[in-house]
Formats: structure tokens, C-alpha cells, sequence
């Protein structure tokens, strides 16, 4: 735990917002689990292996976020799987890629837990009564996908994607698109809680947030402008900040 | 192929089982077991180390050989030093070798030892690791208090110097593998157990056993034995031969202690206890239709305990039964502080008290004098005697402990005669069949029996075909929905029939209830409309799924009457029309999946994971009397998508023993889980589980 603030000189927040990919739970190892399962079908499928398809793939997902840049869609997995299969020279096989897509986030989600004390820290924070809400980027569909299998589809007083926005964060519009659902003022007291120094810490920071970086395996610390006020390693520590900080 | 993209085909563990190991570190008590086993390495080296284990693996590193048994012989040495084979020894060989060569390089002597008890620290660590594996679900802090902190483990091996810590640990891999349906890994890892400590064979038939009661006689079973065997061919048979590996391993001075025990009949005449002892533990196993993991797991730290009760022990014999003890207190969360712990405590004292010429301690960075305890604790035999009597006393309480326990766990395939009885009936004619076919590929073929209740009617009353038929003239009718509505009518009103036909009628019914009752599988699936069997059939049935078509737009609309006479409701309805005239000819794609649940029984998560991991559209609401939820698919889940789900709602699912490919996609998948669901819970909840009878 590290902090920068002195924590008598924060008052309590009008809301917390969390990052969801790689903030509440591990992002990587559920990727790659995903990637590999898509491969493994790939290769009993189209008999494709496991080089070749990582190419393929790895370029598709530069021409998708070449060509949506910044955008929700720019994360499609079914746009990455489409391409990829355009750039193998299957023309568009719609189905397969539809099969790919699902195939990618069933074994995502089955490889996605909840970073342990997420749940103990989202219930306390409802029971004090302090409005949470996510801002995240992706499209709506599989963020509430991810939601509800992680079983907080009714925890949260308000989600926001970039896709309803149409922009990433750090794009400001997407935190003043979750004040609007809140029903707060455009520039309230509140705190980010998030993985990336640029799109979470820096992007809440630069409109007032105090902000709360989960470190964990290949998170970096941000530094100068997206340095954070707090860094946390797990959620019962984040628990212990935010009861020190409210309750004072 | 494609059934291989389960999760748990190509990672034999997930993220989630990751990160409860990540955790285990992070625990003071591990910090603490650690620590203290550091400690002990760096401080102590047991007598046996070095006046037996390292003068044999030393000789066999330096001076190469494919027979290191017989040329340790050869030069002298004690024939009690390494009664052990070839994998014990490739187990100490790679630390062992790289202190050889550091003492060389440094000119000292401390490094050998060291590094010999720190691949001690490795195998005992990796027990840990594999017994994490093999719970899944556990806390964190009893695992560690019971096995990582456990003390007789601690003495056994780091203060006493024995390193039975490898077999067991190749054992724990094993019953890994069987766990993750690795069955040719499985027999090579228990050749190895085998090969490096004879004792491990205890295990063997009780693995075969358990093998053969999850999956049959089959091709699990033939490759977990045939890699067994090729593993021995290996790892044991080149050895056989040499005279240094029988007289050091085969005929060892532990091998008399199975004799030890007896009971004399007459003069000359003795039965050997531990035999039939085992033999019995094993016949017990034998007897039981399936096992889980748990009853496995226990039976086999039963027949340890059996070697543990009925014979003076040697002080290693703790560590093949310690991992199945902690098993049972992590599992059941019971004699951890009490029985367990005083078991520890008092075995360790026996231990100390009985092998006082065994634990000659050094202590190398503390002075050059030797530390040297060879007084044992009591020096009174009875004493002696009330320590061991009390060791003893407390293993068979913690063994009979152990075994109610596993077999109440074991209510899955609880011990009796009894199959679970599901009944698929409803009009829904053309799914029914396909339900049944692959609930019966789900559960397995040898399991499974699949009886059409109207077959054995029809057959009897055949022949009246060529007699006065009754006035309805209903014989002629050879569909299921007109044997129904025979069957109804008979067993239902006062009506006059033909005599002859009633005793065809009869006869039919009594084959249909001896059938029943002659079923030996664990699952027995009765196809056809439940009321149409008579009253003494129907209370025996365990689960009464309904499977109906919805044709009417009303029907669709309102709550079925009859919800309360089944336990699940299915119906199917066109999804454009409510008003198909050709039902049997639409594709069951086109349908509408609408169950009726009870309130409570799974409904929410059967809604969050549907719509989470396969993203149908689902549509819930509660029916007007509040006692059902009425769900609403619409969607085509694959077979992955239900697997993923049945393994998030069923937590005992690895119990039942499925069989993946089983699983099917739509909406018999759905109805796959439903039905997996409502037998674990009815399992784990009523009575059926309790009424304990043993095979006849």
C-alpha cells in the first residue's frame, strides 16, 4: 500500500468508480487461456497451427484497431476473428467467426475469477451507502456479460462502456456520461479505482478524482501525470484505505 | 477433437486453482513451516543420512553402474542402507550430485548432506502442492496445520531423516492424474511410487478399483494397467535379477514386520493379521457399486492405517497415511485440534521413544562435536507400552473416524441395490428419445438402462391382436400416446374390460416392475407417460421429468395445472408458430425451451450463466401462486457452453464420474443439467442417501 494524500484532507466521496478488465479480475491469464482455446479449435478445424494462427491473429487485431481506433469495437473479438479469417483467405465465414467468438469467452469467463476481497469491498462501499459505478471500455454486450457471470449484475448503481460513449478512456465523456447516470454534478468528489496509469489514473485525475491503482503481475506503477494517489496489491487492502478514509 | 476445448482438457488445472496455491504461500503458516524445515536442514543432519542414505547414493553417483545395488554390496557396505529402488534414488540424485561437485570444488563436506535434505524439503512441498490439487476447494489454514506444520511429518523426515516423503508424493500425482482422466500418466507415476518404496503396492488395487467403479471396464482402466505395468517393466524388472537389489530391497528387514502380528492356531499354526486386515479394507472397497474421490481417497489412508494399527510401525510408515488424514480433517474440517493433533503429538513421542538408536543427531554449524540422543524417552517398558497402546487406540478411533465419514460422503453412489430411477414422460415424442440416449451417453453406457415402459405392455398383449379385442378396439393403436391413454384408462376407472385382456395387461405391468427391480446400473431411465405406471412404480421413481409440446397460443400463456405432479417441467414450443400442424418434422432448433422450477432450484444461476457464457436469451418470471420460476430459452448453446455451465452449477459434478462427450447442445443440454442438478441436490439432501445397505 502506498499513499500520497494525507488522509484527513479527503472528504468522503459522492462516488467510486471502478475499472472492470484487469481491476477486478486478472486479465492476462484469462486472455491467453481464451487465445489458446481459440487456436486449439483453429487447428481442429481448419488444421492451422498454433504460428501461424497467432500471425494471423495478431495482425487482424492491428488492422481492427488501426481502423477503430480508440473505440469499444476497436476490442471486438468478433471483428479480430472475422479479419483474421479474411487474411487467411477464407473469404467470410461468418458462422465460424460467430463459433470463435464464443469459443474465446466462454473459456475467458471460466478463467476469470474475481481478484479475492472484491466482493467484501463492493458491499461494504453499498453498505455506507457510497454510490459505485463502472466505467469501462469494450463493447456493452460482453462487459454486461461479465458482469452478471461474476454475479454483480445488481451491484452497481450505474455501468458505462465506451461504446455508449464512442470512445475509450481516458475520453472524458465517459465519466461524465456515469455522473449524468448517478445523478451527480459534473465535477464531484470522487475516486477511480482502476489498472492503467493512462486510461483509469490519469484520465479520472486530470477531472479531480483521487485515484486507486490495483497493482498486480505486469502492472507498471504510473508515474508523473499518471501517478496514483493510492496503489493496493489486493482488495482487503483497498478495504482497510477505504474504511480509513471514510470513517475519518 | 472438439470435445478436447473443455477447459479442464487443456489446462489439468485453472486460474482458479492457481491462484488458491498463489495464496497458500501467502499464509503466516506456511512462512512458519518453511521456516522452521529451513532451520532444521541447515542445523541437523539425522544419523540415517549419513551413515546409510548418502554412503549408497554417493557410491552410485561416483562410481556409475547399472546394478548400484550390488556394487554398493561389493564394496562392503551395509545392506541395510537404501531399501529403496531406482526412482528413489534418480529422486536424490540431481541435488545430491551438484553438492558432490560444489564440496569438491570448496573442499568441504557440508553441502552433500544439505542438498540431500533439501530434496527432502522439495518432495514434502510438493505434497502439499499436489494434496492443494487434489481438495480444490480447501482452507488454506487447516491444509497447512495439518500437513505443511504437522509435526510427526516435520520429525519424520527433517529429524529422523526418513524420506518416504517421495513415494507418497509420486502416489499424490498419481491420484492427480486419475483425478484429471490422465490414466497413462497415472500408471507410470504409480510404477514410480512403486519402484521407489514397495509399500505403495497397497495402493494399487484400491486405485484399480476405483478406476474401474467410475468408468467400467474399460479403456481408462486398460491403459492406467498396462502403463503400470510397462512403468514396472521399466523402473523394476531390470533389477529383479541382481542379487544387491533383493537383498536390499526386496528382502528387508520392514517386509518381517508384516509377519509380525499374529494369531497362533495351536501349536504351530499362525494367521497373519495384516493380510486379512487389508484383504478386508479391500473387499469393503470392492463392495461398493462407485466411489468418489473422497471414499478413494479415505480407503486408501485406510489401508495404511491397517499396516499403522496391526504392526509395530516404523517411523516413515506415518508419512504414506499423513496426506490421507489431512485429507479427511481438510474435507470433513473435523479432528483437526483434537484427535488429529493428539495423534501427532503421541506418534511423534512413540517415535522419539522407540527408535532412540535412530536419532543420532549433528549439528554442523554449531560446534564440531556431535549432538547425540540415543536414550529413549522411557525408560520403563510399561510406560513404553501405555505410549504405543495410546498411539494405537487413537489411529483406530481417527480409522473408523475416517471411514463413516467416507461413506457418508460417498452418498452419490450411496451403498445399495437401488437405482436412481428418473421417469421422462410427456408428449413431446421425438425429444424424449434423443433425452434419454444422451442423458444414457452422459452418465455412461454401463450405468444407464433406458426401459420404454409400454414395450413390456405391448409385448404381452400382443397376442390378444389375434382375439376378441375390446369394444374401443384401442389394441390396434401402436403408438406410445395410445398405450397412454390404454394404460390410463385401465389403471384409472372401473371400466369392464375383456378379462383376458386385463391379464395380459397385468403380466405386462409385472414384467415392467420386475425389470425395474432386477436393474443393477446406477441410473435406470423410464421413457413414457408417468400415468401409466402403476401406483407401487410410480413411488419408487426419484426423479419425474415432463417433457411436453405446446401448440396453442393458452397453453403458452398459462401456468400448467399439473406442475406439482413432476419434479421438472420441459416444454418446447415453435418459436414463429404456436399452431404447427407437423410437430415431429420441425427441428427442436425452432423451438422455445420453457421450464417450470421450483422456487430456489437453480433458476438463478441457470439465468446469470446462461446468459453470461452463452449469451442465450432467457426470460424469466415467477409463476401467480409464487411457488415456481418459469424460464424461457431461446438460443443454441454448444456442448462446451453446457459443460461450462453444469460445472458451475453443480459443485459435486467430478462425482458423478460424467462422461464429457456426453454432454449435448440446445435444449436437451439444458435439460442434461437440469437433471444432473436435481439428482446432486435430491442426493445431498434427502434420506434416499442415508438408507446405507451393502451390495448383495
Amino acid at each position: 500500500m502506498n499513499n500520497s494524500l494525507p488522509s484527513n484532507s479527503l472528504k468522503r466521496p459522492e462516488a467510486i468508480l471502478f475499472d472492470t478488465d484487469n481491476t477486478l479480475y486478472e486479465y492476462s491469464p484469462a486472455n491467453k487461456a481464451a487465445e489458446s482455446a481459440v487456436c486449439l479449435k483453429i487447428k481442429n478445424l481448419l488444421g492451422i497451427d498454433k504460428i501461424t494462427f497467432y500471425r494471423f491473429y495478431n495482425q487482424a487485431k492491428i488492422d481492427v484497431k488501426q481502423n477503430l481506433a480508440n473505440t469499444a469495437s476497436g476490442h471486438s473479438r468478433l471483428l479480430y476473428f472475422q479479419r483474421m479469417i479474411e487474411l487467411l483467405g477464407l473469404k467470410a465465414q461468418l458462422l465460424l467467426s460467430l463459433d470463435l467468438e464464443q469459443t474465446f469467452w466462454r473459456t475467458f469467463l471460466a478463467n476469470a475469477p474475481l481478484f479475492p476481497g472484491v466482493v467484501d469491498t463492493l458491499m461494504y462501499l453499498k453498505s455506507i451507502n457510497v454510490p459505485i459505478a463502472i466505467v469501462t471500455d469494450l463493447t456493452s454486450h460482453i462487459q454486461m456479460r461479465k458482469l452478471t457471470y461474476f454475479g454483480l449484475e445488481d451491484t452497481f448503481d450505474a455501468v458505462v462502456t465506451s461504446e455508449e460513449v464512442g470512445s475509450d478512456k481516458p475520453d472524458i465523456r465517459n465519466f461524465e456520461l456515469v455522473f449524468s447516470k448517478l445523478g451527480i454534478s459534473d465535477r464531484p468528489d470522487f475516486w477511480m479505482v482502476g489498472d492503467d496509469p493512462f486510461s483509469d489514473i490519469y484520465g479520472a485525475s486530470s477531472i479531480g478524482a483521487i485515484t486507486f491503482q490495483k497493482i498486480h503481475s505486469n502492472v507498471k506503477k504510473g508515474t508523473n501525470l499518471e501517478k496514483p494517489d493510492y496503489t493496493f496489491n489486493n482488495y482487503y487492502q483497498l478495504l482497510d484505505i477505504f474504511k480509513e478514509l471514510i470513517d475519518n | 477433437m472438439l470435445n478436447k476445448l473443455s477447459r479442464k482438457a487443456f489446462t489439468p488445472y485453472g486460474i482458479e486453482e492457481q491462484r488458491q496455491i498463489y495464496l497458500l504461500h501467502k499464509q503466516p503458516l506456511f512462512i512458519i513451516g518453511l521456516a522452521i524445515k529451513l532451520l532444521l536442514i541447515i542445523s541437523i543432519t539425522p544419523y540415517i543420512h549419513t551413515s546409510w542414505f548418502l554412503p549408497f547414493v554417493f557410491n552410485s553417483l561416483t562410481s556409475i553402474t547399472i546394478d548400484p545395488w550390488s556394487s554398493f554390496i561389493e564394496n562392503n557396505n551395509q545392506i541395510n542402507s537404501f531399501p529403496y529402488g531406482l526412482s528413489m534414488l534418480a529422486a536424490y540424485s540431481p541435488l545430491t550430485l551438484i553438492g558432490i561437485n560444489l564440496d569438491k570444488l570448496f573442499s568441504t563436506n557440508l553441502i552433500t548432506p544439505l542438498s540431500f535434505r533439501l530434496t527432502s524439503l522439495v518432495f514434502d512441498y510438493s505434497i502439499l502442492i499436489f494434496l492443494a490439487l487434489i481438495l480444490k476447494n480447501y482452507s488454506h489454514k487447516i491444509l497447512l496445520f495439518t500437513y505443511w506444520c504437522s509435526p510427526l511429518v516435520i520429525f519424520i523426515t527433517y529429524v529422523h531423516g526418513q524420506i518416504d516423503v517421495v513415494p507418497v508424493m509420486l502416489l499424490l500425482s498419481c491420484i492427480c492424474m486419475v483425478g484429471w482422466n490422465r490414466y497413462r500418466s497415472a500408471g507410470i507415476l504409480i510404477a514410480l511410487a512403486v519402484s521407489s518404496k514397495f509399500s505403495m503396492l497397497i495402493a494399487v488395487p484400491l486405485i484399480i478399483i476405483f478406476i474401474h467403479r467410475r468408468k467400467g471396464l474399460d479403456i481408462e482402466l486398460l491403459k492406467f494397467t498396462l502403463f503400470t505395468f510397462i512403468g514396472l517393466l521399466l523402473f523394476v524388472f531390470p533389477f529383479i535379477f541382481s542379487n544387491g537389489y533383493q537383498e536390499m530391497v526386496f528382502f528387508t528387514k520392514e517386509v518381517n514386520r508384516l509377519y509380525s502380528v499374529f494369531i497362533a492356531y495351536g501349536a504351530t499354526l499362525r494367521v497373519y493379521v495384516v493380510p486379512i486386515v487389508y484383504l478386508l479394507t479391500l473387499y469393503l472397497v470392492w463392495r461398493l457399486r462407485r466411489i468418489t474421490q473422497d471414499l478413494f481417497l479415505i480407503a486408501t489412508g485406510l489401508g495404511f492405517f491397517s499396516l499403522i494399527i496391526f504392526i509395530p510401525p516404523a517411523p516413515g510408515w506415518f508419512v504414506w497415511l499423513i496426506p490421507f488424514l489431512v485429507y479427511y480433517q481438510v474435507r470433513s474440517k473435523r479432528d483437526i485440534l483434537t484427535i488429529g493433533l493428539l495423534f501427532n503429538i503421541v506418534a511423534l513421542l512413540n517415535s522419539i521413544n522407540t527408535s532412540n538408536s535412530n536419532i543420532i543427531l549433528s549439528m554442523p554449524f554449531v560446534n564440531d562435536n556431535s549432538y547425540i540422543s540415543n536414550t529413549p524417552l522411557l525408560i520403563n517398558q510399561f510406560y513404553t507400552n501405555v505410549l504405543f497402546t495410546s498411539q494405537q487406540a487413537l489411529a483406530i478411533l481417527l480409522a473408523v473416524r475416517m471411514y463413516s465419514y467416507g461413506l457418508r460422503r460417498n452418498s452419490f453412489y450411496k451403498i445399495t441395490n437401488d437405482s436412481f430411477i428418473i421417469s421422462l414422460s410427456g408428449n413431446a415424442f421425438f425429444v424424449i428419445p434423443s433425452l434419454s440416449r444422451c442423458t444414457k451417453n452422459l452418465f455412461g453406457q454401463k450405468f444407464t438402462t433406458i426401459i420404454k415402459s409400454s414395450t413390456f405392455i405391448d409385448s404381452h398383449m400382443n397376442p390378444l391382436k389375434n382375439i376378441n379385442k375390446p369394444s374401443e378396439n384401442i389394441l390396434d393403436k401402436s403408438t406410445s400416446a395410445s398405450l397412454t391413454e390404454l394404460s390410463y384408462n385401465y389403471l384409472n376407472t372401473p371400466h369392464s374390460v375383456n378379462p383376458v385382456y386385463s391379464n395380459h395387461f397385468s403380466r405386462g405391468l409385472r414384467s415392467l416392475i420386475n425389470s425395474v427391480n432386477n436393474t443393477k446400473t446406477d441410473f435406470l431411465i423410464l421413457n413414457d407417460d408417468i400415468n401409466m405406471l402403476p401406483s407401487n412404480l410410480k413411488k419408487m421413481l426419484n426423479l419425474k421429468l415432463n417433457l411436453n409440446m405446446i401448440t396453442t397460443r393458452d397453453d403458452f400463456e398459462q401456468t400448467p395445472s399439473d406442475l406439482h405432479k413432476f419434479n421438472i417441467n420441459c416444454f418446447l414450443t415453435p418459436v414463429n408458430s404456436l399452431n404447427s400442424n407437423s410437430l415431429s418434422s420441425v427441428s427442436i432448433d425452432k423451438y422455445r425451451f420453457i421450464t417450470y422450477l421450483p422456487l430456489g432450484f437453480i433458476h438463478d444461476q441457470l439465468l446469470r450463466l446462461s446468459i453470461s457464457i452463452c449469451a442465450l436469451k432467457v426470460d424469466t418470471e415467477l409463476t401467480p401462486d409464487k411457488q415456481w420460476v418459469k424460464m424461457i430459452f431461446e438460443g443454441e448453446p454448444s456442448r462446451d457452453d453446457i459443460s461450462q455451465i453444469a460445472r458451475s452449477i453443480i459443485p459435486q459434478i467430478d462425482d458423478f464420474s460424467l462422461y464429457e462427450s456426453g454432454w449435448s447442445s440446445g435444449y436437451i443440454g439444458i435439460m442434461q443439467i437440469l437433471i444432473i442438478s436435481f439428482i446432486s441436490e435430491q442426493l445431498a439432501t434427502t434420506s434416499y442417501s442415508t438408507n446405507l445397505k451393502f451390495v448383495q
